[in-house]
């Protein structure tokens, strides 16, 4: 959370988590050549290091995609969504460093130029097996660049949160384009299984974890309320909600998260302005609503973050009455200040 | 993430995992012997 931006807002976190995945990479690389020098001497430097590069960037992408499914089933994993983007930025030059070496390697040799011939030298296009697998992993590459090109918040604030996250849900078309570029290229050519029962586990993987919380949060939606007069809605009893936590609700198509703090609830949309993540899933820091994504914060009586920072949530009415919660669906223009209800007196249901 | 967002994940990840298992699958069944004719044989020593 900032006012201004910077190329990259170094923390302690931000330098553990980079450290650790330069060194896993390291780990990688040299594990990788040592073994495929000893397992296949006839193979040169060239051949191996293309491999390594290809293989290193295919499975940093399945982990990138598990993370958000597993943070949406366990928040166990919310450190590893914090730095997201320096392993997006890292797989694609992988990625990029994969295709360099690639068409240096197959197609700068003759007389057509390098990236003409990447699309002309096999022309099978008809085929199936036969396909010019490159070409994919051509098109996948260009998605990847245009990600890690608007992996900031500049961009993000730029284009605004739904445009920046429709643009890098692209992944998902770039994911299924490696697929197809591995399954036509290296598959074809590999003598060994090993490649297709690591690339059939990570696909397993990546869809049983995304269709899994998926499902979970389709059961949140449709999870019913109960009515109740003048338009307020039950929620749940006071005493569910933990101390400076929250309890999420769906009501009118959207999420609303109720806190409860210091004796009293105040409830505003789940969603966070940064990049929608689920303030629900938060908890109360210094009396502000933090987002568990990116540590955006919010103040729970007005969804407004406190000065000098200016995003605003919707927030919502709501009453304790014979210690159960109620919420009124129609959300408040964002950053409308409601005042908190309270626990005692019961009768009263607003604190003073 | 907003409700018409969770919606169109579920949906990709739907088709991504007919269309990825499809092709990896067809890939596999559909695949030429990688065996080299002439295993002494490594194009990499001819380069």
């Amino acid at each position: 959370m900032s006012t201004h931006f910077q190329a990259v807002g170094w923390n302690r976190q931000k330098k553990i988590y980079d450290s650790i995945l330069a060194g896993s990479l390291i780990l990688y690389f040299s594990a990788f050549l040592g073994a495929g020098a000893l397992l296949n001497p006839n193979a040169t430097a060239e051949t191996l290091l293309i491999r390594a590069l290809g293989t290193a960037a295919m499975l940093l992408l399945h982990l990138i995609l598990c993370i958000g499914p597993l943070c949406r089933l366990n928040p166990i994993f919310l450190p590893l969504l914090y730095n997201r983007r320096h392993l997006g930025v890292t797989m694609f030059l992988l990625g990029l460093a994969h295709g360099i070496f690639s068409i240096v390697q197959f197609h700068a040799l003759g007389n057509t130029n390098p990236l003409v011939s990447l699309f002309t030298a096999n022309q099978q296009y008809s085929s199936f097996v036969k396909f010019p697998f490159e070409v994919l992993g051509f098109f996948a590459l260009m998605i990847l660049f245009l990600m890690a090109a608007t992996s900031h918040d500049f961009w993000l604030r730029t284009l605004t949160a739904p445009v920046w996250k429709r643009l890098h849900m692209l992944v998902y078309v770039a994911y299924a384009l490696l697929i197809a570029h591995v399954s036509l290229g290296a598959l074809q050519s590999e003598t060994s299984p090993l490649l297709a029962v690591v690339l059939g586990i990570g696909m397993t993987i990546v869809m049983g974890l995304h269709l899994a919380a998926a499902s979970r949060e389709r059961s949140l939606d449709l999870a019913r309320v109960k009515a109740s007069t003048e338009g307020f809605v039950e929620v749940c009893d006071f005493n569910t909600i933990a101390e400076k936590r929250a309890r999420i609700v769906s009501l009118s198509g959207e999420r609303v998260a109720v806190f409860r703090y210091d004796g009293k609830v105040s409830a505003i949309s789940n969603v966070c302005r940064h990049q929608n993540g689920p303030l629900g899933e938060g908890r109360i820091i210094d009396g502000c609503v933090t987002c568990p994504w990116h540590g955006y914060q919010y103040l729970p009586e007005n969804g407004a973050s406190p000065p000098p920072f200016t995003e605003k949530v919707p927030t919502f009415q709501t009453r304790i009455l014979n210690g159960k919660v109620f919420v009124h669906p129609q959300p408040h223009a964002p950053g409308t200040r409601l005042s908190p209800s309270c626990i005692t007196p019961p009768s009263a249901g607003r604190c003073a | 993430m907003i409700q018409p967002l969770r919606r169109h994940h579920f949906r990709i990840w739907i088709v991504i995992a007919i269309a990825a298992w499809t092709i990896f699958a067809m890939a596999l069944m559909r695949r030429e012997t990688a065996t080299p004719r002439n295993p002494e044989l490594s194009w990499e020593k001819y380069r």
